[in-house]
């Protein structure tokens, strides 16, 4: 109230309608000023204005939806529909935000198509929604559990750079096939996973890495292990019984399979702990020539050509390793046992800003741990 | 490891790095609400509702999430760990629109292709007789309500309040939406206060433009029964 002249203001109205909707309901207002409403002409105006306000305001998106309706293409400068997406995901990707925010709020195409993306997007769920997820095969547990199962199984396929089929997995049958369907899944999972172990030798060649680590390079499934000999001295240390192991099960596995690439991929890896250098590279070459687009067997090849530059000193072995750690990382990126051999011999290479780049990214991706620690000591000597 | 203490961020990149089979069901224990809502919300504005549909449509993207994992690496900044949700959330979109456009594109021909979902076509082809002189007037009130805006506020989040107003009162958009809006930087009771605060100001100053206007009016309608009683 204006209490010099017992009138209502702008501001007193503000304050009086700021928690009711707009138009308020009269009777909420305080009985004084109802009063007052119900004697001054002037104040009932003022309060009409008020609400009309409120109205105008909220006819504004009308106004949007009716501007929309008539045929509005793109301009140049509407966004594509996937940055919107973005934005209304929260991510900024496209460092033009407050640019596409503006553009949002005044093009007729764009705000409507930003209102349903957002709606889209949001993260609540109607009750509706709740009731429809409730009835889906996928919010049981049996069926989730049938699915990490399956994307275990595309993850190991992916790793090998099989492509994975379109809808390959895709389970289309009722919840009694899917739960049968299941069993089935699983028991093919542990049967592939007994047979690989037999006839897989690699977890030889991890025993025995873990027992002698003769070099500073990783394969792929080793476990982490102190290193005990001076770089490309491998042949120092005596055999492992678990590296004897080893090539048994190589040999007799190649002499049934002789074009494996896995066995030959192993064979390379097993001729490195004896420091037999070419032939590791072209056991580990022959292997990638089977699967091109392997990422492990690329870290593989690497480390059997800086190895050979270790012992034999050549920068144009450590140059190579450098070259198909770094075709590894373009394949798989996410391959951090190809990204910790890559930081090694870039040190070799004498590459410290290189090596220092791929350490941290190392570090960023596997911060804790045995092999972090050792990441981080070579990080901390290049610091110094 | 116990996967279901980790973080959304750690448990992602250990689904997408690792792929074991224990973090992928926890993944789907905390992310399937996100996935089917949005699978369940897109699907349904395409006319699509089946149950078995859905379902496809959820284990496609978690098949896709687990195909595509180097690429969603590649993009994804753990500087920003937050952007996980938004990310999970563009991804089972694009799948989901990818997949609807394919079917419709097989439907209609290859040759033709829109970039618009049947939902917006339908309001473009519903409510094509707009009153231009109503759209007229808005118009201008809205170039009256954006000089205000622009004028009134020179605090340093003033042009960012203003959009967060038009957001609401053009676009239609609810505090939430706002809030999860790439480079807002508020919550939701943050984008809440700011639409009160910027709502009265802007009645206020509609109100008295519209008094002024009607003493104006009064005044030159006093003025003219003067001359016309001095005639």
């Amino acid at each position: 109230m204006n209490r010099d002249q017992g009138h209502l203001d702008i501001e007193a109205l503000g304050d009086l309608l700021a928690g009711l909707p707009s138009p308020g309901p009269q009777k909420l207002l305080p009985q004084a000023i109802q009063q007052h409403l119900s004697e001054c002409e002037a104040c009932r105006k003022l309060l009409e204005m008020y609400e009309n306000s409120g109205r105008d305001l909220q006819s504004l998106q009308v106004v949007e939806t009716l501007v929309a309706s008539s045929q509005c293409p793109a301009s140049p400068q509407c966004p594509d529909e996937q940055i919107l997406r973005e934005l209304a995901a929260g991510v900024e990707n496209s460092g033009q935000t407050d640019e596409i925010l503006e553009h949002i709020t005044s093009c007729t195409r764009c705000g409507p198509l930003y209102r349903r993306i957002s709606e889209e997007m949001s993260s609540d769920l109607s009750a509706e929604e709740e009731q429809i997820l409730a009835g889906l095969r996928l919010s049981k547990p049996s069926a989730q559990a049938a699915l990490a199962h399956s994307l275990e199984d595309a993850h190991l396929r992916a790793s090998e750079d099989r492509p994975v089929p379109r809808n390959a997995n895709r389970l289309r049958t009722s919840l009694a096939a899917a739960l049968a369907a299941t069993l089935v899944l699983c028991a093919v999972i542990v049967w592939i996973r007994h047979s690989q172990q037999h006839a897989n030798p690699d977890a030889d060649l991890a025993a025995a890495y873990a027992e002698q680590r003769p070099f500073d390079f990783r394969f792929a499934g080793v476990p982490y292990a102190p290193l005990r000999t001076e770089r490309g001295a491998g042949s120092a240390a005596p055999k492992a019984p678990s590296l004897l192991q080893a090539e048994l099960g190589i040999k007799q596995a190649l002499s049934a399979s002789p074009d494996d690439p896995v066995l030959l991929d192993a064979k390379g890896k097993a001729e490195l702990f004896e420091a037999q250098f070419d032939a590791a590279i072209a056991d580990s070459a022959s292997a990638l020539s089977r699967r091109p687009g392997s990422s492990v067997f690329l870290s593989d090849l690497a480390i059997a050509y800086a190895l050979r530059g270790d012992e034999q000193n050549q920068t144009s072995d450590y140059t190579k390793a450098d070259d198909l750690l770094g075709r590894a990382l373009q394949i798989d990126p996410s391959n951090r046992i190809a990204l910790f051999n890559k930081a090694l011999v870039d040190e070799r290479l004498g590459l410290i800003e290189a090596a220092r780049k791929d350490w941290e990214q190392y570090l960023a991706s596997d911060p804790a741990g045995d092999w972090a620690k050792e990441a981080r000591d070579h990080l901390d000597q290049i610091r110094r | 490891m116990d996967y279901a203490e980790l973080s959304p961020v750690d448990l992602t990149l250990a689904c997408l790095r690792d792929g074991q089979h224990e973090a992928w069901a926890e993944f789907i224990r905390r992310f399937n609400p996100l996935i089917a809502a949005i699978v369940i919300r897109i699907a349904r504005k395409w006319g699509e509702t089946s149950p078995q549909v859905l379902d496809d449509l959820i284990q496609e993207t978690y098949l896709k999430l687990c195909a595509e994992r180097a690429s969603l690496l590649r993009r994804f900044d753990p500087a920003y760990p937050k952007s996980i949700y938004g990310y999970i959330k563009i991804f089972t979109a694009n799948v989901v629109h990818d997949h609807f456009r394919s079917l419709h594109t097989k439907k209609r021909g290859a040759q033709v292709t829109t970039n618009l979902s049947p939902a917006l076509e339908n309001v473009v082809e519903s409510r094509s007789s707009s009153s231009s002189a109503r759209s007229i007037e808005l118009s201008i009130l809205f170039d009256q309500i954006d000089r205000f805006l622009r004028s009134a506020e020179i605090s340093p989040t003033a042009e960012r309040d203003r959009r967060i107003f038009w957001l609401h009162y053009r676009i239609g958009l609810t505090s939430a939406a706002i809030a999860a809006t790439a480079g807002v930087g508020l919550n939701t009771k943050g984008v809440e206060s700011t639409i009160l605060r910027l709502t009265r100001r802007v009645r206020s100053h509609l109100t008295a433009a519209a008094l002024v206007e009607k003493r104006a009016l009064n005044h030159r309608s006093g003025e003219g029964k003067r001359a016309a009683d001095s005639y």
